[in-house]
Order: structure tokens, then C-alpha cells, then sequence
């Protein structure tokens, strides 16, 4: 409890979280810290308040079709931590394991029929998400002023190839790739724009299980469309390229 | 109702249904936020899509460590400052918050237990008592992500008030929540 403390402790926690301690006072915090555990918990409570600022704000609603964007979105891909047998196995191996042990077979049927339906419910949003894509790169090709950057593989991706296309004004871009290899977890690919040689993170995706990318991406601020690259990163949330490089744009 | 946790657990088992239901929770949470500090409908409208897909393409939030209130707010705060500064040096958020965030489960607590809507109420409610130069202060760091000289020199104010009244908000908040977030 912050009462437990002295005023002149509590300030320096305040100050600590809000990140505005002098040099003095964050040597002496630091000290203080190592000693204390209890000071951990406090800071960490102090945090909770900041964190919770937000919901002060006026009630803004967001626009009404983006929980439908986002679950579309969120459909076409498979997302990394499913059990790896939900999307792997092969349907025939799933589907009939009557002749071998029966009791066995059962709970395996049991299980595959989960499986199954959650595959078809996949596959039958995976089909609507890619329509609405598909549908909306057709409308896309048909402005006059739409162009194509390509997208070549490399190194362990050297088969991989795609496309970006982009209409100047439209707020999106859809990516298109194939050939990718199929990423373990915790492994992403990571779409660079690359301006002036730097390179700034675009957006993470994802393949599907064929290696195939077909997703709308954001538009940058930027407009001029740079040059383009893709890393496989392990962190969701990368500031700079630390994994190999597998595709590059042949501008 | 489901937890939020429990919520995060089956959309981590591929339903999308329930990342359906978090939206339903969180949205507005996360626009409100986007659009308060950039200020942009549609940069806040593709951040909101940004931070569900990231809690969509999972290992990154642990429910252990901290209130998925907690991880959508200073996620979306993080990554919505990055992009004011944009050219500025991105903070390896995800590691900053596991670090933050006390390791230990505990138990729920009633602001955890209330409605986003009840949540927010609350919380107005205790943002309104603090003096108005503490709120504003404290908005000033929270939201445009300015260091407390940056302040100082906004307000023309002595940068040692400015230290003051942060931290005193800071403290007076939380002892305007403490029963609520303890």
C-alpha cells in the first residue's frame, strides 16, 4: 500500500513510472528497488493506474465495419498456436480410421469430426474472405492508374513470387504471394518498406497451409510506394530486420 | 458471461468468434484511445485493426502477468506514440510490459469484474477530482507521449512543477481507485 510508504518515497515511485526521475533520484530509486521487494509490487501498481487513463476517455465508437474487416481478416489466417494436427494432417488419414481398432477409432472419430467441422467452417470463411479479395482486386485492376509491384524470393524462399497492387488514393493494397515456405510458430514474415535505405516495418502475415499470401495491407502514410522487402522475424512487433531476408520487390 | 481470459484461451484454439467477442469488449477501449492521440479517425481505425490482429496472431499476451485491459492500453499507447514520432526509435514494447507487469496471478479485481462501461464511468468519476493542472499534466505524458521538459516549455511552467503535479495526479488517482484496482 502506498500509505505504508513515506511521502517522499511515494513521489519517487510516481516519478519512476511516470519516467520522470532526475538522475540523482533514479540511482537512489535503483538502490532502493534492489532492497525492497515490495517496492516492485507498488511500482507495478502505480502502472495499473496509468494503464486504466484510457478508459477516462469520451466514448468513441469505431467505425462500424471494421469488426467485420478484422474478423475476415482474422479468418483467412491460420493462426500460429493451433495444434499443428488441426491443419496438417492430410483429410484421408483423418477421415477413415474404421478398419484399424475400434475403440481407438472412435475417440480418433470423435476427434476428427472437431477437427473436420472446424476445418469446414474455416475453409467455407477462408472462401468468403478470399472472394471479397478477389472481387476487390478485379475492381482494382479495372482503375486506370492501378500498377503491380513485383516480389521475387530468395535465399530459402527462392521459389517465392507475388505481387503488391496498388491503386494511388485507394486507402488499401493487397498482397499476393506463392511459394512461400509454411513458417514454424513463433516465426513471422515481416513486409519492409524501404525509403532513403531505411527500412520500416509494413505489416506481418502469414501463409496459408499451400505457402500462398492473400491479404489486404494498410497503405503508409507515405505515399510514393518504396522499395520492398520481407524478413522472417521472431518478434510480432519488429523496429528493425534481425531475421533473413526471403523476398525482395524487382523494381 | 466468459472471462476475458477464457475468451483469450479459445480464440488461441482458432475461433475467431471469440476474438469477435473481445472486440466487442475492447473496441471501443482501443479506438477511443487511437484516435485520442492521433488524432486521425482512420489512422485510429487501422491501429484498432493492427492491435486485434496482433492479439489475433497470439503469443504475445499471457494472461498470467497482467489484465487484458491492461495489455490492449499500453499496447495501443506504445505502438500509437511510435507512430506520432513514427521515425523515432520503436521500444520493444512486449518485453517492456512483461517486465512491468508482476508476475504472480491475483485474484480479479472489481474494476477487472465491471463492464468496460462501468470501468470507464469509474474512472472518469476519479480523473474529475484531481485539480486540473494534475490532469492535464498528466494527459500532457500519457497521451502525447511528452517528456516533462517538453511540458514545462508547452506550459511555461518551471519543469519541478511540472514533476510535482505528474506525480502528485499520479498519486492522487490512485488513491481515487485504490478499492476499485487493489
Amino acid at each position: 500500500m502506498t500509505e505504508s510508504f513515506s511521502p517522499e518515497m511515494q513521489e519517487l515511485l510516481a516519478g519512476y513510472v511516470l519516467g520522470n526521475l532526475s538522475s540523482t533520484e533514479a540511482e537512489q530509486f535503483s538502490q532502493l528497488l534492489a532492497n525492497n521487494p515490495a517496492l516492485a509490487a507498488e511500482v507495478a501498481q502505480l502502472q495499473k493506474i496509468l494503464e486504466v487513463m484510457p478508459y477516462g476517455l469520451p466514448e468513441v465508437a469505431p467505425p462500424e465495419n471494421l469488426r467485420e474487416h478484422i474478423l475476415a481478416i482474422a479468418d483467412s489466417e491460420i493462426p500460429s498456436n493451433l495444434p499443428i494436427s488441426a491443419h496438417s494432417h492430410p483429410r484421408s488419414k483423418v477421415l477413415f480410421p474404421w478398419s484399424r481398432l475400434v475403440a481407438a477409432a472412435a475417440a480418433c472419430l470423435a476427434l476428427a469430426i472437431g477437427i473436420d467441422n472446424y476445418r469446414i467452417r474455416q475453409q467455407v470463411a477462408n472462401l468468403e474472405a478470399q472472394v471479397a479479395r478477389q472481387k476487390d482486386v478485379i475492381a482494382m485492376l479495372q482503375q486506370p492508374n492501378t500498377y503491380l509491384v513485383s516480389m521475387k524470393g530468395m535465399a530459402e524462399a527462392s521459389t517465392a513470387s507475388g505481387s503488391i497492387v496498388i491503386t494511388p488514393g485507394e486507402p488499401k493494397a493487397v498482397l499476393i504471394l506463392q511459394n512461400l515456405p509454411i513458417l514454424p510458430p513463433g516465426r513471422y514474415y515481416q513486409l519492409w518498406s524501404v525509403i532513403h535505405g531505411q527500412k520500416i516495418p509494413w505489416e506481418q502475415f502469414k501463409t496459408n497451409e499451400r505457402g500462398t499470401v492473400f491479404i489486404k495491407l494498410d497503405i503508409p502514410s507515405y505515399s510514393e510506394v518504396p522499395a520492398l522487402m520481407v524478413t522472417v522475424e521472431t518478434s510480432p512487433t519488429p523496429n528493425t530486420p534481425a531475421g533473413p531476408m526471403v523476398m525482395t520487390s524487382t523494381l | 458471461m466468459p472471462t476475458d481470459t477464457e475468451l483469450f484461451q479459445r480464440m488461441q484454439a482458432g475461433q475467431s468468434a471469440a476474438l469477435g467477442l473481445l472486440y466487442d469488449r475492447y473496441a471501443s477501449l482501443v479506438y477511443r484511445l487511437a484516435l485520442r492521440i492521433l488524432g486521425n479517425p482512420q489512422e485510429a481505425e487501422d491501429l484498432t485493426q493492427e492491435i486485434f490482429l496482433i492479439l489475433w496472431r497470439g503469443n504475445n499476451y499471457n494472461p498470467e502477468r497482467g489484465s487484458l485491459g491492461g495489455f490492449l492500453t499500453t499496447l495501443t499507447r506504445s505502438r500509437a506514440i511510435d507512430k506520432l514520432r513514427s521515425r523515432g526509435s520503436n521500444l520493444k514494447f512486449i518485453q517492456r510490459w512483461s517486465q512491468m507487469m508482476a508476475a504472480e496471478t491475483s485474484p480479479p479485481t472489481p474494476f477487472e469484474l465491471a463492464s468496460v462501461a462501468q470501468r470507464s464511468q469509474y474512472i472518469r468519476q476519479a480523473l474529475s477530482t484531481l485539480p486540473e493542472k494534475q490532469q492535464q499534466v498528466l494527459e500532457m505524458a500519457y497521451y502525447d507521449g511528452l517528456s516533462q521538459s517538453e511540458i514545462a516549455a508547452k506550459l511555461n511552467i518551471p519543469l519541478g512543477t511540472i514533476k510535482t503535479w505528474s506525480r502528485q495526479g499520479l498519486l492522487n488517482l490512485r488513491k481515487n481507485l485504490q478499492n476499485f484496482i487493489e
